[in-house]
């Protein structure tokens, strides 16, 4: 909500805000509610001035709105798919992760979440020569092992090179969260780092981790900060047009994604995660999509399989 | 007593596209002009897909190279508030309704490039808005004025999803007061330029029967202001089938009781 102050058109002088004032109309919201021959006769200004208020305040806080073809002609230059460094869930995820979308990877503790978005980190940062920016909640981050993985595809004189593209921030709560995100839309609205102007994946690390705290309690005002924080998170992913990659924790013994109702309703896609022993009792990881919003029901309900196999080069496999 | 100028007298009485036979399945012979309907269910119940597969209906002419498509040559203002508007799936549902309309491979090859721009012609007919805030929402809304002005072809307003700031204005001390504003004003829009509004509300907040009563459980949670639930004239429920893909569709005002399926090429009735 945004308050009428002098200065944000030549009508609105300090005179005519006092008036309106009088008149019992403070902000942009009130004002365009109001009809204008109701308040020429509160507030004693003229029609005109008022009339050109309310063309300035409508231009300036309204939505600018886009023709279809536009949109559709600036999607097809700018919708980019990276992929994930492990080519079942790339096939899964339909090329694997959206930029513009908010993609969400769901699992119990130990399932290989923190290693799939290294995995993802790994694969943007060395094969698409792109910037990534970590941001770590749950302090799981660490450089080694994305060295590690870059070593075990045989890259190893990528390593610095890769690691470089690759920046960390710890944040503690959803405040340093918040404020961490915010930073970074201003970075790439300024676009004189190099780094932002190549970003092209956020990885926040576990969102469940900052959330939980606040949730409870009041329990109110901590709904109010997770829709802020999925609001933020998908205007940094479409308006930027960045792939946004969270990670979320499970409730109920695996059965629902944790966070309740008004998450759910959050990402754009969402993939599950679940660990199970195969026919000779090796452990596997069975990876799922269960919400999207461009595949059929029927695409959904593949699973892909990922095995723990140190013998391939696929990094979740190798170490998770 | 208002006055307006030809141009809005014109915008006003003019005749827009008409939406009659929009999903019968639905709607029977068509929405109604000046009535609000709202898709309300759980997440992934396709309340957004069933949205898109309305843009594609009203945006599509009717007849296209001798070929009878049944669309309504409309404009639609599409308000995205969830941020997951596609238009890539947009177009790529346009383009499986035209495959599906072709009788054989050969006469669809023929056509092939001519379908690349007819899909872009459709999509001028749709105008986009993201907003970011309910008073973002509410000043939007308020400008529309202009647009439906000097568009007499858009029938339809459709916003995806009128719950996405609840949480938002709920803890942030506004509560209802953008929101009893964002109805009267859609309210007044409808009315002045006879449209059709389709909204989608998620089910974020769980439904309690107030009087404890288990036999009776409420299929949905009207946990938005009073001002909308009045506004609402029509409301279609979505509820997922445990035990297949299908998701049901119940309208009590309009004896509607129906179940679909997403499948490839978008929305199928049973």
């Amino acid at each position: 909500m945004s308050a009428l102050r002098v200065g944000l058109c030549s009508a609105l002088t300090d005179t005519v805000c006092d008036a309106l004032r009088q008149a019992g109309i403070r902000t942009a919201n009130e004002f365009v509610i109001k009809d204008v021959e109701d308040l020429v006769q509160k507030s004693g200004v003229s029609y005109k001035d008022l009339q050109a208020i309310r063309r300035v305040v409508l231009a300036q806080y309204s939505s600018f709105p886009q023709c279809g073809l536009e949109v559709y002609t600036s999607a097809l230059t700018s919708i980019a798919i990276l992929p994930t460094g492990c080519p079942s869930i790339d096939t899964l995820l339909d090329g694997g992760l959206y930029t513009g979308e908010l993609t969400e990877i769901a699992g119990q503790t130990a399932v290989g979440k923190t290693q799939f978005c290294f995995s993802c980190c790994v694969s943007v940062a060395c094969d698409t020569k792109q910037s990534v920016l970590y941001l770590d909640t749950c302090g799981s981050f660490t450089a080694e092992r994305l060295a590690d993985i870059i070593t075990a595809q045989d890259k190893e004189q990528e390593v610095d090179e890769a690691l470089t593209r690759v920046r960390y921030h710890r944040v503690s709560d959803i405040f340093q969260l918040l404020e961490r995100l915010e930073e970074i839309k201003l970075h790439l609205s300024k676009q004189t780092d190099q780094f932002y102007s190549s970003l092209k994946l956020v990885i926040v690390d576990n969102v469940a981790s900052v959330l939980y705290p606040v949730l409870g309690g009041r329990h109110m005002d901590g709904l109010g900060l997770m829709s802020h924080l999925g609001l933020k998170l998908k205007i940094l992913a479409v308006d930027f047009s960045i792939a946004v990659l969270i990670t979320n924790n499970v409730a109920s013994e695996g059965a629902r994604v944790s966070l309740g109702k008004t998450w759910s309703h959050v990402p754009h896609t969402r993939l599950f995660l679940s660990r199970r022993h195969d026919v000779e009792g090796r452990p596997v990881r069975d990876a799922k999509v269960v919400k999207s919003n461009k595949m059929d029901q029927a695409k959904t309900e593949k699973t892909a399989v990922i095995r723990q196999d140190v013998q391939t080069p696929d990094p979740l496999s190798i170490l998770s | 007593m208002t006055s307006e100028t030809g141009a809005q007298l014109l915008a006003r009485l003019g005749s827009r596209p008409s939406m009659n036979g929009l999903e019968p399945s639905l709607f029977g012979a068509g929405p109604e002009t000046k009535t609000a309907y709202e898709l309300y269910g759980e997440e992934g119940t396709g309340k957004s897909e069933m949205l898109m597969n309305f843009v594609s209906s009203c945006i599509l002419p009717d007849v296209w190279n001798d070929l009878k498509i049944g669309g309504h040559n409309a404009c639609v203002v599409f308000i995205d508030t969830d941020y997951k508007f596609s238009i890539l799936h947009l177009a790529l549902l346009l383009e499986k309704r035209l495959r599906g309309l072709f009788k054989d491979d050969s006469e669809m090859n023929s056509c092939m490039e001519d379908m690349e721009s007819f899909i872009k012609s459709c999509l001028k007919r749709l105008q986009l808005l993201r907003c970011n805030s309910s008073s973002n929402l509410l000043i939007t809304l308020i400008s529309l004025e202009n647009i439906l002005n000097s568009n007499s072809d858009i029938s339809v307003l459709m916003i995806d999803s009128i719950s996405s700031f609840y949480w938002l204005d709920k803890c942030s001390g506004v509560d209802n007061t953008n929101m009893n504003s964002i109805t009267a004003t859609l309210n007044s829009l409808l009315d002045t330029y006879h449209i059709v509004l389709f909204v989608t509300r998620a089910a974020i907040v769980k439904h309690k029967s107030k009087d404890g009563d288990r036999h009776t459980e409420a299929l949905t949670a009207d946990y938005m202001c009073h001002a909308w639930h009045n506004f609402i004239k029509h409301q279609y429920v979505f509820i997922p089938l445990a035990d297949s893909r299908e998701v049901k569709v119940v309208c009590q005002t309009q004896n509607v009781n129906t179940r679909f399926s997403v499948s490839d090429s978008g929305i199928k009735f049973k």
